[in-house]
């Protein structure tokens, strides 16, 4: 019997480790572009649940949906007009729990989207505050302005589609706030009926079984004259909140933070452990691009240097690409400049603040640069998020609009559409990729199914492999500082167990010394091969690297032979 | 933590009785008045000393007269689930093991003895050897050593035992055991049925290896009993492929922590320190092995499509190679086989084919080992026999860095 959210006992989640989010290897992807089976050229639940064993089978263990819910789908879903049901598209509220049943049955969980900060201006509250009275309750579930000079701090974030936070309603006579498109006004969260409303959202969908939550833009939540209306303490109480309502009814569940901020400010939306279980880590992103093309590891080792010791419960979200542009808010005025430069030769390529290219794209699929930039991803401290497509090197199409070129239909085979629907072509949500580089019947999961060198199959194999260490996911992090910086090196501990990793971010062959002091009579054990190396002595470690190349290696107690 | 769930019934009792010093469970179905009758002589045997003692037995029937004996004997029924011929024998006699230990836990008892329903090992004063290393705390399981012949048990002499020492790091001989002792640290242990480790199918019970990944100690006794288990229309193929399935399942649950073991630890001896036959014994007349190199040829002509699904071309080249050789040359090299065995755990995991078409593929090849062993030790005496079964596991050992490279990143093309 189903134990209500209302009663004393927590509701568990389909984990029994609190932590299960540290061990995790999280795929982000869109109901619409995996995989249509009613051949309306959408994708939908039902298909999405044809595809749980090809996920099961790379190793993935947390789903992560972007939104799924109805919408007018102005901004790809994160415009929602009804936060407790599925778009029709992509099916119906029972699609969705048999999903979820269905990926719990193999292990799997689920994170879904907590779109809190704004909504459509298609949402009953919005059309009910509109045409509400000044001062009404209803009004109030919004942020209304006599004039579009309150926060002028505020920077613009859609800054090639917005010229003002603020925009005119005919209907109320009033501005109202909008941090993003101007058909997503945010709500108010200085009004306690809003976080009434959005914890019986969380309650909605975590008593169904949701294992976590991605709450998107939550640095934005409150506004205040005088400031950048970003991380506001009146935030923080707010999320803090969402947080105490979840653990009081809920366990072994997991909030995402998506606050795109220097480590020191994402920092605070981890809280004393009782903000976010989890936030990405946005600035690390664009410099791993920048480390790459720099050939030197500064840009990492710098931004690693500034990001905050976080709480024993929390953890960083790693990722390469996702749905949305490589954001380069982050980074200084001269890094977009050189970012620009070094991945966006066509200036299609670029929106807002960023790049919307996916991962083999920005590394001109080069096969060897895809690994390292993996290998990174894998053994840094935090939990991987990769975005789908991404483990067969999909490509994008710069052609389409917004960011709609890196969220293409996923390419399962060389069959008509891909494999991802078997509509008429034409009515596809988006074109599939077709040019002779990037297109469906050169790469596919098919196709790299049956290929044993394919970078899936890589993909699979080095998922499989940093499952099998839980230092990956938990362990810290100690930078070494070889006198050659086109070589990264760092040791990651935990319980015991140490992992050396080194990676060459140069295209050419590199040697290195590292100064493995404190580890001298350990024996490093390359981790992929399982192959010895030199014991550490009490000189410098001497490696040679190859382009772009990077080991794994375990440092064991030397040794224990056969039989003893 | 995930227990098997027993009904409202047995877990009343279970309240009813509170603690229990000591627990002797009958994994498998047993007339209640025999258990009656041998129990209580066996248990005070082992114990001089009154202790609260707990039967425990499968059938939902209760003993009559199940009130305590006054001797601090009382009995607890527990529920056998419907027999599914499909799993195998042991599959259910594992599920027994799990049930009597996962009542011990409940019981919070100090010890409990897990035998065989046929209760031979009542009978067997080395039995009270077993129980009394757990009861004293000297370790956490201990295994039986049963009095073998050298062509008997061979499933588990050139794989079970071999591939559990070699991946868990415990020089257990009998790690399947259908008789051991466990301390109160390790009940819970080995009564849960592992929801994280749930793999399609039965898990089959593999006690030292759950001690072992838990750092517990291990101790072996050498014990008369012997038993036969109901393989009744099974041929050896469904056998072999129910235990090296076990075996494979056991490896797949438990990757993170066979991976981290290196080297191996003898298990500390209790009791009579050998029970093997005599120096001189041969054990019995020499065994024909061109049978099963036919077998083996055969299996390499019908099966090598499914062989080049699993093995790599080296251990395939090696393979066409011995089919050429005269019978009384017939030579199966030790790392062959144990490089064999790996890859086959290895395609079990990876699910390259149906995996009861896979294990069916075992069948041929373990007929060729069996065959080199039989020319081998034809002339030997059991002693020598045993330490040829010693070198076989060595070599396991040995290529355990093969088996983890190829775990690790699965390629074929070597």
């Amino acid at each position: 019997m189903a134990v209500s959210a209302t009663s004393k006992k927590r509701l568990p989640g389909s984990l029994s480790d609190p932590l299960w989010y540290k061990d995790a290897i999280i795929y982000e992807l869109h109901v619409k572009a995996f995989a249509d089976s009613n051949n309306d050229g959408i994708g939908d639940f039902q298909g999405l649940m044809q595809k749980l064993d090809y996920l099961l089978e790379l190793g993935v263990t947390c789903i992560w949906l972007l939104p799924f819910f109805p919408s007018p789908l102005r901004d790809d879903g994160y415009d929602i007009s009804d936060y407790m049901n599925v778009h029709p598209s992509y099916g119906t509220l029972n699609d969705f729990r048999q999903f979820l049943n269905a990926a719990h049955e193999r292990g799997l969980q689920v994170m879904i989207e907590l779109v809190i900060n704004h909504t459509s201006d298609q949402h009953p509250w919005f059309q009910a505050a509109r045409n509400a009275p000044a001062g009404s309750p209803e009004r109030d579930y919004y942020v209304w302005s006599d004039t579009d000079q309150k926060y002028k701090d505020a920077r613009i974030i859609f800054t090639d589609t917005e010229k003002s936070n603020w925009s005119w309603d005919p209907v109320a006579q009033a501005y109202y706030w909008h941090r993003f498109f101007s058909h997503q006004p945010d709500v108010n969260f200085d009004n306690p009926q809003v976080i009434e409303e959005v914890l019986k959202v969380l309650r909605f969908w975590l008593d169904m079984g949701v294992d976590a939550l991605r709450l998107d833009a939550i640095p934005y939540l409150v506004e205040r004259d005088g400031t950048n209306c970003e991380n506001l303490a009146e935030t923080h109480v707010a999320i803090k909140q969402i947080r105490a309502a979840m653990d009081e009814h809920y366990e072994g569940r997991m909030i995402l933070a998506e606050a795109n901020q220097p480590p020191a400010n994402v920092r605070a939306y981890f809280g004393d452990g009782d903000e976010c279980h989890m936030a990405f880590h946005f600035p690390l992103m664009p410099r791993i691009y920048m480390a790459l093309s720099q050939e030197d590891r500064l840009p990492i080792t710098d931004i690693m240097a500034q990001t905050p010791a976080i709480p024993e419960s929390c953890q960083w979200g790693m990722f390469l690409r996702n749905h949305d542009e490589l954001t380069l808010e982050m980074v200084t005025g001269d890094e977009r400049d050189y970012m620009y430069l070094a991945y966006s030769g066509d200036p299609r390529m670029r929106i807002n603040v960023g790049i919307r290219r996916r991962l083999a794209p920005l590394l001109d699929n080069n096969r060897r640069r895809i690994e390292l930039l993996n290998s990174l991803l894998f053994s840094f401290p935090g939990t991987p998020i990769l975005y789908y497509g991404d483990e067969i090197g999909m490509g994008d199409n710069i052609y389409l609009g917004d960011r709609n070129g890196v969220r293409t239909p996923m390419q399962w085979s060389g069959d008509r559409n891909a494999g991802f629907s078997r509509a008429n072509p034409a009515r596809l949500y988006s074109p599939v990729i077709m040019d002779a580089v990037w297109g469906y019947e050169a790469i596919n999961v098919e196709a790299q199914q049956g290929d044993s060198s394919s970078l899936l199959n890589w993909m699979r194999n080095m998922i499989a492999l940093r499952k099998l260490f839980q230092v990956f996911g938990r362990g810290t992090q100690r930078f070494l500082g070889p006198s050659n910086r086109k070589i990264l090196a760092y040791v990651r501990e935990y319980q015991g167990e140490q992992v050396l990793c080194v990676a060459n971010l140069s295209r050419f062959w590199q040697p290195v010394q590292l100064d493995l002091k404190g580890f001298e009579g350990m024996v490093p054990v390359e981790m992929l091969g399982y192959v010895e190396f030199p014991t550490i002595g009490s000189e410098y470690y001497p490696l040679t690297l190859g382009p772009y190349g990077f080991l794994w290696l375990e440092l064991q107690p030397g040794v224990t032979g056969v039989g003893q | 933590m995930a227990r098997i769930e027993f009904p409202e019934e047995t877990r009343k009792r279970v309240d009813a009785i509170g603690n229990a010093d000591f627990v002797l469970g009958v994994a498998g179905a047993i007339h209640p008045e025999d258990l009656r009758a041998k129990a209580g002589e066996w248990v005070r045997s082992i114990a001089p000393t009154p202790m609260k003692a707990v039967v425990v037995y499968a059938g939902l029937e209760a003993l009559n007269g199940a009130e305590p004996t006054g001797d601090g004997l009382e009995f607890l029924p527990y529920p056998l689930p419907a027999r599914d011929p499909s799993v195998g024998p042991w599959a259910e006699i594992s599920m027994a093991q799990r049930s009597v230990l996962g009542l011990a836990s409940l019981l919070n008892a100090r010890c409990c003895t897990v035998v065989h329903n046929d209760l031979t090992a009542l009978h067997d004063p080395d039995l009270r050897q077993l129980a009394a290393s757990a009861l004293e705390g000297k370790c956490d399981v201990a295994m039986p050593v049963y009095p073998e012949k050298k062509y008997e048990g061979l499933i588990n002499k050139s794989l079970l035992a071999p591939l559990s020492r070699a991946l868990f790091g415990r020089r257990v001989r009998n790690p399947l055991a259908f008789d051991f002792c466990a301390s109160a640290r390790m009940l819970a242990k080995l009564g849960d049925i592992g929801v994280e480790r749930s793999q399609p199918g039965p898990l089959l019970l593999w006690p030292s290896n759950v001690v072992a990944m838990e750092s517990g100690q291990i101790c072996e006794a050498f014990i008369g009993a012997t038993h036969t288990v109901q393989t009744d229309g099974l041929e050896l193929s469904a056998v072999l492929a129910q235990l090296a399935g076990g075996i494979f399942q056991e490896v797949e649950a438990c990757a993170v922590h066979w991976q981290r073991v290196r080297g191996s630890q003898p298990a500390e001896t209790c009791g009579p320190s050998n029970g093997v036959a005599a120096v001189t014994d041969t054990d019995g007349d020499p065994v024909d092995a061109r049978p099963l190199i036919d077998s083996f040829v055969l299996g390499s002509r019908n099966l090598e499509e499914v062989w080049r699904l699993v093995l790599p071309p080296v251990s395939l080249f090696e393979l066409k190679r011995l089919t050429r050789l005269a019978p009384e040359q017939f030579q199966m090299p030790d790392e062959l086989w144990a490089r064999v065995v790996y890859d086959f755990a290895l395609a079990f995991r990876l699910r390259r084919i149906g995996r009861s078409h896979l294990l069916g593929a075992l069948t041929p090849l373990y007929l060729g080992w069996v065959a080199s062993y039989a020319q081998e030790v034809a002339h030997a005496t059991v002693i020598e026999a045993d330490e040829r079964v010693e070198r076989l596991a060595r070599v396991f050992e040995e290529n355990k860095p093969y088996f983890v490279s190829r775990w690790r990143w699965p390629d074929r093309s070597n």
